[in-house]
């Protein structure tokens, strides 16, 4: 069975995030993680491969600067890592490019996780089995698969604590919930080792996709990046622990 | 009647979700200013107990998508049922929920239909070449704003808790009843159960709650914030990292997949405040909020803000509620 792990590369944190000059995304500093919610697909999917031995290929769809996350998914225990050279933002074109591309690629399953931290669109994941004209399911917290079934179980929520149990068939694309396993640690040797390795990478025009295709899907521009407007009626406390303990024992009596 | 304007509702069968009275209220604000028609979908089964709730509705029309297939969520169906049900000519603008169900059903249309999708959103306007987008980043610390063309049709899901706060023309919408397709493919995913999650404990009822996050540090300090939930005589939260790590079960899960809590105190300690995490205690009476970082979202909602590491208060907090407990126990034996 092939495994296909759609990861992103996220910013650790973020202080002065600006529109790039042509609105295509955000200009971030800083390093860059794996996407934690990507995160727990990849470790679903190593969790596979112990199980039944699947191959297990690491995507992602980025500049050289967002490397590094492949070399990490390899020393997690991936068979493959590849880049796609795109630096593009807007989930429409990203999920239009990786599903291109995974449509080159043997797939019997896709995981994705439900969420970037930094665009936070969740929209990723679902848009690309869609396109694929696969089964797609999100927030995923239980998968059972054997490795010749023609079908997988399914535990997915619903939300309000609603849980859904379901019967899909392969070749599908699963969005993983967190938590669906335990994040496993990385060693350092590893980790050493795996960087050691030359990542593929894949160009647009190998992948068939022109300018004029994506200039057609580049319908948005990010005008503006401003922190979260705060609630004007927070009352802000201040002073030494034990300042700060009476204050607040003594709203929490009063409230109660 | 054709609207440019569609809203698919978020129900349960029995009520209608929130999130589709704040589509409403969006939509209604966008159709007025471009004088379009506004238009509901509610797909479902028996949804006869809906259409008095819809009766009040700023829109012009309901369309009812009431068919036995519709019972149980399944995507495919839903997906299959919606593209037919569509008006000929395509609504300019079609709204979901950005919800479990709005996720999915929204990237299967988007595709469906080829047509662009901007999820995640808090506010949406119109202007001259399009609309302009509020949309969380940075895990909601930031928020961007995105100017989207008009196109011949946009998808947009719109967060909860985002109304546009106006008061709502009331209309008596006329109600249009339509069929499911005749002939529907099978579909690759089969729903085989449907349950809600049983909870052993109760945090909904306690008045009081500890809620912890990511921020407080390592799991040995986890039976500290117990201690302090046990003087304050409350009971101890969690927002979903913690419990994905297995450090509480999903019990004390506060938030969109776990609890919806109302307490008279939520004292959040370390956490940020995801929108899945707020959108479970939003209504609590009162928020205090203790984190490290000035921009966390929780403090969009607190009403008192600490920021600092909550490890170096918490020895003060439980000493401080311990203390306040027994002048309180004493108080009650002199009374």
């Amino acid at each position: 069975m092939n495994i296909i792990v759609c990861i992103k590369a996220v910013p650790a944190s973020v202080k002065n995030p600006t529109p790039k000059s042509d609105g295509s995304g955000i200009v971030t500093e800083g390093d860059l993680f794996m996407n934690e919610s990507d995160d727990y697909a990849l470790e679903q999917a190593l969790l596979l491969k112990k199980g039944f031995g699947t191959t297990v290929t690491a995507l992602t769809v980025g500049s050289v600067r967002y490397q590094d996350i492949l070399h990490v998914s390899l020393a997690k225990g991936a068979d493959q890592a590849i880049r796609i050279d795109a630096d593009e933002f807007d989930p429409n074109i990203v999920s239009f490019i990786l599903s291109r591309a995974i449509g080159t690629m043997k797939h019997d399953l896709i995981l994705t996780g439900i969420e970037s931290s930094d665009g936070m669109s969740s929209q990723i994941g679902i848009s690309v089995g869609a396109q694929l004209k696969l089964p797609y399911v999100y927030a995923v917290t239980k998968l059972e698969c054997g490795d010749t079934q023609d079908s997988l179980s399914v535990t997915r929520e619903l939300g309000s604590g609603r849980y859904q149990t379901l019967e899909v068939t392969k070749p599908a694309l699963l969005c993983v919930q967190s938590g669906i396993v335990p994040l496993t640690y990385t060693p350092v040797v590893k980790l050493i080792h795996a960087r050691r390795k030359a990542i593929p990478c894949l160009s647009l025009s190998e992948l068939g996709i022109t300018d004029e295709a994506l200039s057609l899907r580049r319908k948005a521009k990010v005008v503006e990046v401003r922190p979260s407007e705060k609630n004007n009626a927070t009352v802000w406390l201040s002073g030494n622990p034990e300042q700060l303990a009476v204050e607040i024992i003594d709203k929490i009596a009063k409230a109660l | 009647m054709e609207p440019e304007i569609l809203i698919i509702a978020e129900h349960n069968g029995s009520e209608l979700d929130p999130i589709t009275l704040d589509m409403i209220a969006w939509g209604s604000q966008i159709a007025s200013e471009k004088n379009w028609q506004l238009g509901v979908l509610v797909p479902g089964f028996k949804l006869d107990v809906l259409v008095e709730k819809m009766g009040s509705s700023a829109a012009n029309v309901v369309f009812l998508l009431d068919d036995p297939a519709l019972e149980q969520y399944n995507s495919s169906t839903y997906v299959n049922g919606i593209v037919h049900a569509l008006p000929k000519s395509m609504p300019r603008v079609i709204l979901l929920a950005h919800s479990y169900r709005g996720i999915e059903i929204s990237g299967g249309l988007a595709a469906e239909l080829d047509v662009t999708l901007w999820s995640n959103c808090l506010a949406i306007k119109p202007d001259a070449e399009g609309f302009v987008l509020t949309r969380p980043i940075f895990g909601g610390a930031f928020v961007s704003t995105v100017a989207v063309e008009s196109g011949p049709c946009n998808l947009i899901t719109l967060q909860r808790g985002s109304s546009p706060m106006r008061e709502l023309p009331v209309r008596n919408p006329e109600i249009v009843r339509l069929p499911m397709p005749e002939k529907v493919a099978t579909s690759k995913v089969k729903v085989t159960g449907e349950s809600d999650a049983s909870f052993a404990e109760d945090i909904t009822k306690a008045d009081l709650l500890v809620a912890v996050g990511r921020g407080i540090g390592p799991q040995s300090q986890l039976p500290l914030f117990m201690d302090l939930a046990q003087a304050l005589g409350g009971a101890i939260a969690a927002s979903r990292p913690i419990v994905d790590m297995g450090w509480l079960p999903v019990d004390n899960q506060v938030g969109l997949s776990g609890r919806t809590v109302r307490p008279k105190v939520y004292l959040a300690c370390g956490i940020s405040g995801s929108a899945q995490h707020i959108a479970g205690m939003r209504d609590s009476r009162l928020v205090l909020a203790i984190n490290q970082d000035r921009n966390a979202p929780i403090f969009q909602i607190a009403h008192y803000g600490v920021v600092g590491d909550i490890a170096e208060i918490l020895p003060a907090l439980i000493n401080e509620a311990k203390r306040n407990a027994k002048k309180r126990e004493g108080g009650e034996i002199t009374t």
